[in-house]
């Protein structure tokens, strides 16, 4: 009876709440090159993007420029998204211009996989046909965020705090974080990954480097606890020539920072475990990194 | 081959959860409206009064009474849900003072009397059963057509049906891990073979009836109403969008027009996308009562129909079921567990 009840509950909590699942499918080359990469470089096509930047608030009041469109080296549906945009004119320009002409950019950010608009019950795979996006915010998984140069225009500098805008406490999003559960298996060239509609996009947060920062091709990696709230070291993923990467490159275990991050699937841990379990399904948890925005000295 | 026994397979899973969650409920009604204490009754009264109907009789009443009886219920105020046949037997030579009729006659009138009203309570349960299944297929939009197609359209999804349903019928536990750098210093560690461990792992238990947070996931990657809801909304959206025009396009109507983007802002059915709204798939209020409640519902009625019916069968037949389609599908191999030691949290 009382398993009865536990089940009464958890399908009660289900009916209240709205589906959204969502699963895609990476090429295991792409995520080879990238899981312990920052960024990603693309040429891509913009069709769609918001006249001006989101206003800045909180929650999805951000002051990012959003704008959707297919990039031939990403191969999903995907979004792109500039941070702090209002203080980078040439770049809003520059991306109006893209949107009407319809014309490819070379465009780097950020690769982010995160579930926070997963396409339902469908499937995602990587280098299938992409559909052309009907506005700026279409279901996807990937999205390039924050950009670090858009066509000519550099945005390395927008890694800044966004002024005014009330990112969500490390208590609250990071137990979130904590909570999520990827469901991974790795095929022969493909590598699907399935995961439930995730949120909380900015944390603000203090942290504690626990170990030695790690050179990577485009930026640095190192792992962090979360104060107060995260014991296990997690890792943070800091854009290179970006103000928070000059604090990073001599840091050292013990030192202590405030952040702006965002939330994105951590490859390499889904990859480590997936590749234990060839052609199996594994469940992992807790398998994020942070993508740091902005970092300042505690 | 395999995709046809994996679409089975998660169809019956799916099955299986929801008539778990509907006996759960039939459980709750029995007990809440004491049902089988009124089939109990009922049944010694027809033994008492085998020619009267109506209120139950006072013989009846005065072998509820009985302290044999009496003694066998949960509290003093309630009727217990059984009697063995030779309390019965006891109460009614007590309280009928008939010494033609013989304890062990007294007896096999009683366990005939109850062999039918078994029937009895079987078949209140049953409508009962239909009723529930009836309102949380459509509750949880568990539309079988549907279910199919998405289990049909996606791969991952029919792997982790598999995957949980070879847990729910005894076979070996999925491996479930917590993502951890084993060292701090290492945050691009180096490229590993297959079989070296460094994350802490754990495996949860999977009880066999109770519905756990990734049989509920299952379940959201299958059933709900967002989908619907979203085409509930687009209306509502597109007259959002054709007023906000109309009125914001006007000169000399700011005031009707901020308060119009400020109600627009604040509508969670539907989002703001460039000049474009966009239907959610909130819940849609008013807009439920409309047109597209009709094409929803002859959309899902047939696959409602088919779920219905299927739950109807309960939770122990599809456990068969899905007992005998995972051993056909043979599943293939998985890795052995080979956690170190003193890994397990």
């Amino acid at each position: 009876m009382k398993a009865h009840i536990a089940g009464a509950i958890a399908l009660v909590s289900l009916l209240a709440e709205p589906a959204g699942a969502g699963t895609v499918l990476l090429k295991n080359t792409w995520i080879a090159a990238h899981k312990n990469r920052v960024s990603t470089d693309a040429g891509c096509r913009i069709d769609q993007a918001l006249a001006t930047p989101h206003t800045i608030g909180s929650g999805g009041d951000d002051g990012d420029l959003h704008m959707a469109g297919r990039c031939s080296a990403v191969g999903l549906p995907l979004v792109l998204e500039i941070v702090n945009a209002a203080q980078f004119p040439g770049a809003l320009a520059a991306v109006k211009t893209a949107a009407s002409a319809k014309q490819l950019e070379q465009i780097s950010g950020a690769w982010r996989l995160w579930f926070e608009h997963p396409p339902g019950a469908g499937t995602q795979t990587q280098g299938a046909k992409v559909p052309v996006p009907t506005n700026s915010n279409p279901d996807h998984v990937f999205e390039m965020h924050p950009l670090t140069a858009f066509g000519g225009e550099d945005l390395k500098a927008s890694f800044v705090p966004i002024k005014g805008y009330k990112a969500y406490a490390a208590a609250t999003a990071f137990p979130f974080y904590e909570k999520r559960a990827f469901t991974v298996a790795r095929g022969a060239k493909f590598t699907t990954i399935t995961s439930t509609k995730a949120g909380y996009n900015y944390a603000a947060f203090p942290l504690t480097i626990a170990g030695q920062p790690k050179k990577v091709a485009d930026g640095f990696m190192v792992l962090a606890t979360i104060d107060n709230v995260v014991t296990d070291p997690r890792r943070m993923v800091v854009a290179e020539d970006t103000p928070a990467a000059a604090l990073v490159e001599h840091t050292a275990e013990g030192a202590k920072f405030t952040a702006l991050g965002i939330p994105r699937v951590n490859l390499e841990r889904l990859d480590a475990e997936a590749a234990k379990s060839p052609g199996t399904t594994v469940t992992v948890v807790a398998a994020y990194e942070m993508i740091i925005v902005a970092l300042k000295p505690k | 081959m395999f995709v046809m026994v994996d679409v089975a397979i998660g169809l019956a899973f799916t099955y299986l959860l929801l008539a778990l969650f509907c006996t759960a409920i039939n459980e709750w009604i029995a007990t809440v409206f004491g049902l089988r204490q009124r089939t109990l009754v009922r049944a010694i009264d027809r033994i008492l009064r085998p020619t009267s109907d109506g209120p139950v009789g006072e013989a009846t009443r005065q072998v509820l009474e009985h302290p044999e009886v009496k003694s066998l219920a949960v509290s003093a105020r309630r009727t217990p849900a059984y009697i063995p046949p030779h309390v019965f037997a006891t109460a009614a030579k007590d309280v009928v003072r008939d010494d033609q009729t013989s304890h062990e006659r007294w007896q096999r009138r009683f366990e005939d009397t109850m062999d039918r009203a078994t029937g009895w309570y079987k078949r209140e349960i049953q409508i009962i059963s239909f009723v529930v299944a009836a309102a949380l297929t459509i509750a949880a939009n568990a539309d079988t057509l549907a279910i199919t197609y998405r289990l049909w359209r996606s791969p991952m999804l029919r792997a982790q049906f598999v995957e949980r349903a070879r847990q729910r019928v005894g076979d070996r536990e999925t491996r479930r891990v917590v993502a951890t750098y084993p060292n701090p210093d290492e945050p691009v560690p180096p490229e590993r073979s297959p079989g070296d461990h460094s994350a802490e792992e754990f495996e949860e238990d999977s009880s066999a009836a109770a519905l756990t947070d990734d049989d509920r996931l299952l379940l959201e990657g299958v059933t709900g109403w967002a989908e619907d809801f979203r085409q509930f909304n687009a209306a509502l959206c597109a007259r959002l969008e054709a007023e906000r025009d109309d009125v914001c396009g006007t000169p000399g109507q700011d005031a009707r027009c901020e308060e119009l983007l400020t109600r627009i802002a604040a509508e969670r059915r539907c989002r703001v996308d460039g000049l474009h709204l966009i239907a959610t798939g909130e819940w849609p209020a008013a807009e439920f009562w409309s047109r597209q409640l009709w094409f929803a519902f002859w959309r899902h009625l047939a696959g409602w129909l088919l779920t219905i019916a299927a739950i109807s069968v309960g939770a122990p037949f599809w456990f068969d079921t899905l007992s005998q389609f995972v051993h056909l599908r043979g599943a293939g191999n998985r890795p052995e567990d080979t956690r170190p030691a003193g890994k397990e949290s």
